[in-house]
């Protein structure tokens, strides 16, 4: 019986350690930001209409592998909740990172899709950083700019140009 | 003096409104800029134009209420959509519910003088056929009775 549960134990740990082992090997961050900027689109006679982008809430989850950090994948769950909207978009999204000390700047390229209550499909491109503030906690900055041309929320014939800027924290996380 | 720093100017200007929230209030972007019935076309929301089939013809068919007392009433409403509703309420006065059934014509072909052709025709088609068969039943009783006659005379003899 005693040999037993100690043979449990012994798989579990060792288990536990695969595991452990496992997840250094992939790296995953979360964060929380917040984000407006301005909007561009063609009015009338061709004059240029600039609208405040909506205040919205970006959380983005992105991970690497220690074998490659410089190249990770992630994705954004965008809300948009000014101008009295709510608004919901995702944006799959990949990063080229490079490391400066402590402080990370990256590149990024992705496919914003909003899907309710109105659609609108386009792509983006940005740069941004983190600076650490502590073990696994970080202040991350990004600015982005996103031309959108499909979907019901753009009008016929039109294209519209978002040029924004998001600011927040972001955790290590360790599945 | 390039007029570049103009430009500049002014582009920022349209930034810092845009941000400020002082833009024009009536520019619009995005069809969610405009409420639920508009659209947003060339920067400004708009009534998008009704595409379901109705060119043009919604006020007349609003006038169709008006005319329904002077309608006949026994036409088939199927029929009703077919016609030209413009066409029924301006030439309504010279139609007549039996002249509508007796003529069976689609409204195509119909105008007034259509219609009193029509019923010219059928007056003298059924004149000539009526004393056509009124004719022919005439010599027809007379010959049956002729042959009657004879046959029961011819039996009588026997």
């Amino acid at each position: 019986m005693i040999r037993a549960a100690t043979l449990s134990l012994t798989t579990l740990a060792l288990l536990a350690l695969a595991g452990e082992a496992h997840a250094q090997d992939r790296i995953f961050r979360a964060g929380l930001q917040v984000g407006g900027g301005v909007s561009f689109g063609q009015g009338g006679n061709a004059d240029l209409v600039v609208r405040p982008t909506p205040t919205f809430l970006d959380v983005e989850v992105r991970t690497w592998s220690s074998e490659e950090p410089t190249l990770s994948l992630g994705g954004v769950l965008r809300l948009e909740v000014g101008q009295g909207r709510v608004g919901g978009a995702m944006v799959p999204r990949a990063s080229y990172r490079r490391l400066i000390g402590t402080r990370e700047v990256r590149v990024f390229a992705g496919l914003p899709y909003f899907f309710a209550p109105y659609t609108m499909l386009g792509a983006e491109l940005g740069a941004g950083g983190r600076i650490d503030l502590g073990p696994g906690f970080g202040l991350v900055f990004n600015v982005m700019s996103s031309l959108f041309f499909v979907g019901s929320d753009v009008p016929d014939g039109g294209a519209i140009v978002m040029v924004n800027a998001t600011v927040g924290i972001e955790l290590g996380v360790r599945p | 003096m390039s007029p570049l720093p103009a430009r500049s100017f002014r582009l920022l200007a349209l930034l810092a409104s845009a941000l400020l929230g002082g833009g024009c209030a009536e520019a619009c972007l995005r069809n969610s800029d405009c409420t639920s019935m508009e659209v947003c076309l060339a920067g400004l929301c708009a009534t998008p134009p009704s595409d379901g089939g109705m060119d043009g013809s919604l006020d007349a068919a609003e006038d169709l209420s008006g005319c329904d007392a002077s309608a006949p009433s026994d036409m088939d409403p199927s029929e009703m959509g077919e016609m030209d509703v413009t066409d029924v309420c301006d030439e309504d006065a010279g139609m007549d519910d039996a002249g509508m059934d007796d003529a069976g014509m689609d409204d195509a072909g119909m105008d007034d003088a259509g219609m009193s052709d029509a019923g010219m025709d059928d007056a003298s088609m059924d004149d000539a056929s009526m004393s056509d068969a009124s004719m022919d039943d005439a010599s027809m009783d007379d010959a049956g009775m002729s042959d009657a006659g004879t046959d029961d005379a011819g039996a009588t003899d026997v």
